[in-house]
């Protein structure tokens, strides 16, 4: 670990990315304040407020467990054992980020009405969200030197026993920082919790801006939300500790012998088609199934492609933005110790947990007092997407910037090149796969967000989440699957793309 | 060397990721020539685009100049025009509901209307201070079941007697639902309110996800009885025909609370740089070409004075007793949805 | 030519972590300097002060006259003129052996002259299409080599480049670095741990100790003038053994030695080099031991014993063939002269 200051050129731009991801910070305190602490503390103390961020806690604390067993069990047998057909189920388990959790949440209303509320809202949930997990255990499951493994058997820890006491222990920062993104998901949604008509924290903010037309309540409550947020944040860099991930010592690690499964294949090819199956296959078939049932003349081809394209467009810069910004703050987060450096991750996570329409509404805020040219043009929309989506970026660049020892930037200073001619030649080429990997999922999660796209998208535009939501607000949605369909299929090649890629 | 890049350098996420810087450094230049032409008058419309967009198209040829449109939900709409405060762009409001002109409107951020725009919507539809007219009205109905019911009850407090247990489907997650409890606060009260909520919660009243759900539970006979707005009735009959849809309607007299009209409308926003275009636009749609428009394609009530509804079978608006609350003050929803959550209805 | 002056270097990690203590350390123009120490003593910052990558608490560091690190000043790395060679190389895996090389010759004309120079001066001329991971260890180190060389440094820094090889190899590759370097001119500092490398490499030998040069000399000065026990026992073995000085000879358990500095006398430490012992027969007059443990190298072997009237056992090298087994007797003698280390 460098422990040199971090130069300027990083600094900067990472201070910028900080303070972007702080605005939406700024404006709550601006709007929780504005009738006096006291009044802010009285909504934040009711009963409602309590049971309230009771069920959201409890949604999280079911949601991340099954997310965890998912994420790691598939990560497993896909990377790790002789399952039939690995790298197919490897990319297949992966296609549930282009899932929204909406037309999850609607999927499984639709065939099952009865599971609406807490177990729909954490079925639901956990479906969409397990990839959060499953990627970066994937990761770090191929970084593991087997010889551990095989030091482990040869003293005398059967396959289970390795597993849980030496090969889980070192999933844990990757299993760790997937859980927070899981934990922060699971606050954070109100596509499907509404949908499932389980009241969260988040749907009570969403209530407080429709029932009162009232910001201050609903930006106190934000508060708490980010509150919550610092709080889950800090848990998981405690988790995290101080070590680095780089592999030590030399050589190329040995692929390793994929554990033979034998009589175990059949129930693990069970379990990995059944995820399958309810996750991708499901939603899927309900579209179908509304695509076969649906009024044809309300298709319009043309409108679609042309929407498509957009919300290509938006997503694209929404992910090269965050991307942009994410990387200054991933390599100090990687290469540096300090409260500032630490400061900066922690700040990339505030806008995180925040409902949309919250991070919509700050960026409503500072647009029309201060860059009143911005408003409500594309590149305001784009700075909302970077705000909320961050933390994906982030993570992915840290974790990719650890993988290559520090050492190669040393030897390219030495070599006369200055910190951001050692950015350009040697860490991001090198850091270059995992950040795609971080913006292909930053790119998935722009095209499906809705509430911040819906303030802030200029006058005229649609994307296929406003099209989706624009067609279920007046028919059937049997006129929106087209549009549903479109999101899931665009936003399945970058999964697609996130579910084969070998770091 | 012990890391290998032979896969990172055919990988496919590296090419994807230029692609994404060049797009990225596209949209700026896409958009910047996109800018320039200034429309003649930005509408907010937190009524949906599939129904109103061939009616602002209308209104667009109407006003003679370029209209802008932003779609959203009325309430996002309406704390978005808040935050932007008198920085807004845009010129009207356009609300699915009373309620959020209510809170614009207690904001001051809605300008008065002049008389003769005012003057052609009855002072019931229309905010207590002259900022913002009703365009449209829905009535809420009972829908009953003609086999089930011999004696259709004449008010909603009748719904928590014991005759009607297990018998009634309503929508508790409907603004439509919330907005008449909130109705019938303002009429009966908190306390009665909360009590006849708890009532038909026990009473065994069947939530759905919405009205569309509860009439087709009349209609096929689940329940006897259901809450929702009359219009979901008649668009059943206008797609089935008549002869198909065994629901029948009916309107609670004197003033039920059940009875609730609740009206979508249009309000100008104050420092409106397009006064005249946006009362125009307002007159436009007051203009029996749009009134008709609404109780065309939605089954509402037309509101503007001396346009009736062609919708058949559908009672004159004046002849319907709904009580009488000021519609602004239906902004209050919140101790309504307190309200729902106690009586574990949301 | 250019030098290499530290003067008072000190780095202190913490209150209780000071790992340079006032470093002083010169390396004259042209000249291959060896930083020896223990895993700990400091080395691995010294080098990485002298690179730039860490900041001294005080002292100075100058290249060829030019303060790099001073009071007041620190010049970033990139401006040093100071090439690395690390362990295991580190070669940028994503480029060609030859862009690896080329990294830093900023003048574009002159690069392919230079790349191509430089492969051939560490014997791998038409190798530069090459990725990193298809070398062996030993072609990575030469390229590093090349790498660091190719912008014409001021300095050289290796810093145990020669660890990560099997033996036979690393031989080789020792002498080949040596003769590159030499070839060019180049002032270079090699750190390592191991004795051997520093001795059979380096011009100039520097013993790192509690963050301070312990010795520094040439090869044969170190090894033979040990400063202190400790150093004697760092830089290769030795025969430590309590000892009365005076006029040039000091008292052993082992019989009378000659010792270097014919001033000092008293009580003391005379310390030797097993191969200054030589095996006798056994006798009742002359010193003697019993063989406790014999390992065979090949080119030598290592006989330990214990003496009489030591409470330490001592080692003697022997060359060729071995005439002892455990549990025989045998008499010492010794050769040469001592360092005597006064008490």
């Amino acid at each position: 670990m460098t422990s040199t200051r971090a130069p300027w050129v990083l600094l900067g731009p990472a201070c910028l990315a900080g303070a972007l991801a702080l605005l939406p910070l700024g404006y709550l305190a601006v709007r929780a304040l504005e009738r006096g602490a006291g009044f802010a503390w009285s909504v934040v103390t009711t009963e409602t407020t309590a049971l309230l961020m009771g069920r959201s806690l409890a949604l999280a604390a079911v949601v991340v467990p099954a997310c965890l067993l998912l994420g790691i069990s598939l990560a497993w047998l896909t990377v790790r054992t002789a399952l039939p057909g690995a790298r197919a189920w490897a990319v297949a388990v992966t296609l549930p980020l282009a899932v929204p959790s909406y037309v999850a949440a609607f999927a499984w209303l639709s065939a099952v009405p009865g599971i609406a509320g807490f177990a729909g809202s954490a079925v639901t949930l956990t479906l969409v969200s397990y990839p959060y997990v499953y990627l970066p255990v994937t990761a770090a499951l191929r970084g593991i030197d087997p010889a551990q493994e095989e030091a482990s058997r040869s003293l005398g820890a059967g396959p289970a026993r390795t597993f849980f006491r030496v090969t889980l222990p070192q999933l844990r920062p990757a299993a760790a920082g997937g859980a927070l993104l899981v934990a922060l998901y699971a606050l954070s949604d109100f596509g499907a919790v509404s949908l499932m008509r389980y009241d969260t924290f988040t749907r009570g903010i969403y209530t407080s801006y429709q029932a009162s037309f009232d910001r201050t309540p609903a930006a106190a409550l934000s508060v708490v939300l980010v509150v919550m947020t610092v709080a889950l944040v800090a848990l998981e860099t405690r988790t995290r500790g101080r070590r680095g991930h780089a592999r030590t010592g030399s050589g190329t690690a040995r692929p390793p012998v994929p554990v033979p499964l034998g009589r175990t294949a059949a129930p693990a090819l069970a379990w990995c088609g059944t995820v399958v199956a309810v996750a991708v296959a499901f939603p899927l078939a309900t579209l179908a199934y509304w695509l076969a049932t649906g009024n044809r003349s309300t298709w319009d081809p043309a409108g679609l492609a042309n929407t498509a394209g957009v919300t290509l467009a938006v997503a694209a810069a929404g992910a090269g933005l965050t991307a942009a910004l994410a990387l200054p703050v991933g390599v100090v987060a990687a290469r540096h110790r300090g409260r500032l450096p630490d400061l900066l991750e922690q700040a990339a996570y505030a806008g995180h947990a925040l409902p949309g329409i919250t991070v919509a509404l700050a960026m409503v805020f500072f647009a029309v007092r201060y860059a009143a040219p911005l408003y409500q043009e594309l590149p305001l929309l784009v700075c909302a997407y970077a705000v909320l989506f961050l933390p994906l970026a982030v993570a992915a660049t840290r974790a990719a910037v650890l993988q290559s020892p520090p050492v190669l930037e040393d030897v390219a200073r030495s070599l006369g090149r200055g910190p951001l001619g050692v950015l350009r030649a040697v860490t991001v080429p090198l850091a270059a796969p995992g950040v795609a990997a971080g913006t292909a999922l930053t790119f998935v999660v722009c095209m499906k967000e809705l509430p911040a796209t819906l303030l802030l998208r200029p006058t005229g535009m649609d994307t296929l989440a406003t099209r989706l939501w624009t067609e279920t607000g007046v028919a059937s949605y049997a006129d929106a699957a087209p549009y549903a369909a479109a999101l899931i299929l665009l936003a399945a090649v970058p999964s697609y793309l996130l579910g084969r890629q070998r770091t | 060397m012990r890391l290998d890049l032979r896969d990172n350098m055919r990988n496919p996420l590296r090419r994807i990721s230029s692609a994404f810087a060049v797009v990225a450094l596209l949209i700026p230049l896409m958009t910047a020539c996109g800018i320039g032409s200034e429309a003649g008058l930005v509408i907010y419309s937190g009524r949906n685009e599939g129904l109103v967009k061939p009616l602002l198209d209308k209104l667009e040829k109407a006003v003679g100049t370029d209209v802008e449109v932003r779609y959203g939900t009325s309430a996002e709409l309406s704390a978005q025009l808040l935050e932007e405060g008198d920085r807004t762009k845009a010129d009207l409001f356009f609300s699915q509901d009373a309620g959020a002109l209510g809170a614009l409107a207690k904001q001051g951020r809605l300008d008065t209307l002049p008389q003769p725009t005012l003057g052609r919507v009855d002072e019931r539809y229309r905010g207590s201070a002259g900022d913002w007219v009703g365009l449209s009205g829905r009535v809420r109905v009972l829908a009953y079941h003609p086999a089930q019911v011999t004696t259709v009850p004449d008010s909603v407090r009748d719904l928590v007697k014991p005759e009607w247990k297990g018998k009634i489907g309503y929508a508790p997650t409907n603004a439509s639902f919330q907005a008449f409890v909130t109705g019938m606060r303002i009429l009966d009260g908190d306390e009665a309110t909360r009590a006849w909520l708890k009532g038909l919660k026990a009473n065994g009243a069947k939530a759905y996800d919405n009205n569309i759900a509860v009439l087709d539970a009349v209609n096929s006979g689940q329940v006897a009885l259901g809450l929702i707005n009359h219009y979901y009735w008649y668009e059943k009959v206008a797609e089935k025909g008549a002869g198909n849809v065994t629901a029948k309607l009916h309107h609670l007299p004197g003033g039920d609370p059940g009875a609730l009209i609740n009206v979508a409308g249009v309000g100008m926003l104050k420092g409106s740089e397009h006064r005249a275009t946006a009362l125009k636009a307002i007159d436009f749609l007051l203009s029996p070409e749009a009134q008709h428009y609404f109780s065309d394609e939605t089954k509402e009530y037309p509101l503007a004075s001396g346009v009736t509804s062609t919708v058949p079978g559908l009672p004159p608006l004046d002849t319907l007793k709904a009580p009488a609350i000021d519609l602004g003050r239906l902004e209050s929803l919140q101790q309504t949805l307190t309200m729902l959550r106690e009586a574990g209805m949301v | 030519m250019t030098d290499l002056r530290i003067e008072g270097l000190t780095k202190a990690y913490g209150p209780d972590a000071t790992v340079l203590d006032g470093l002083d350390l010169t390396v004259p123009g042209g000249s291959l300097a060896a930083v020896l120490g223990p895993s700990g003593c400091g080395k691995t910052t010294l080098l990485r002060i002298i690179a730039g990558f860490l900041r001294a608490d005080a002292g100075t560091v100058a290249v060829g006259g030019r303060v790099l690190t001073g009071p007041g000043a620190h010049v970033p790395p990139e401006r040093r003129r100071i090439g690395i060679v690390p362990q295991e190389g580190a070669l940028f895996p994503h480029l060609s052996v030859a862009r690896n090389v080329a990294f830093g010759v900023p003048d574009r004309a002159a690069r392919r002259r230079r790349t191509e120079e430089m492969l051939e001066l560490v014997g791998l001329a038409g190798y530069g299409g090459r990725m990193p991971h298809e070398l062996s260890g030993g072609q990575q180190q030469r390229v590093a080599l090349a790498r660091a060389l190719a912008p014409e440094p001021a300095l050289v820094l290796l810093d145990e480049p020669f660890n990560a090889l099997d033996s036979a190899l690393r031989t080789g590759l020792r002498a080949d670095v040596r003769a590159a370097l030499r070839a060019l001119g180049a002032t270079a500092l090699l750190v390592t741990h191991d004795q051997q490398e520093a001795l059979s490499v380096a011009d100039l030998v520097a013993v790192v100790h509690d963050g301070r040069v312990a010795q520094c000399g040439s090869p044969q000065d170190v090894y033979t003038r040990p400063a202190d026990p400790w150093l004697a026992g760092f830089v290769g073995d030795a025969v430590l053994l309590p000892g009365t000085a005076g006029n040039g000879t000091a008292t052993t358990a082992l019989g009378p030695v000659k010792v270097r500095s014919g001033e000092t006398s008293g009580r003391g430490t005379v310390i030797l080099r097993p191969e200054q012992l030589r095996l006798t027969e056994p006798g009742d007059t002359t010193p003697g031991g019993t063989v406790t443990d014999v390992r065979y190298y090949g080119h030598d072997a290592m006989i330990t014993l214990t003496v009489d009237g030591l409470d330490e056992p001592v080692d003697i090298r022997v060359a060729g063939h071995v005439p002892l087994r455990p549990g025989d007797r045998t008499g010492i003698h010794i050769t040469g002269q001592a360092t005597f280390h006064q008490r």
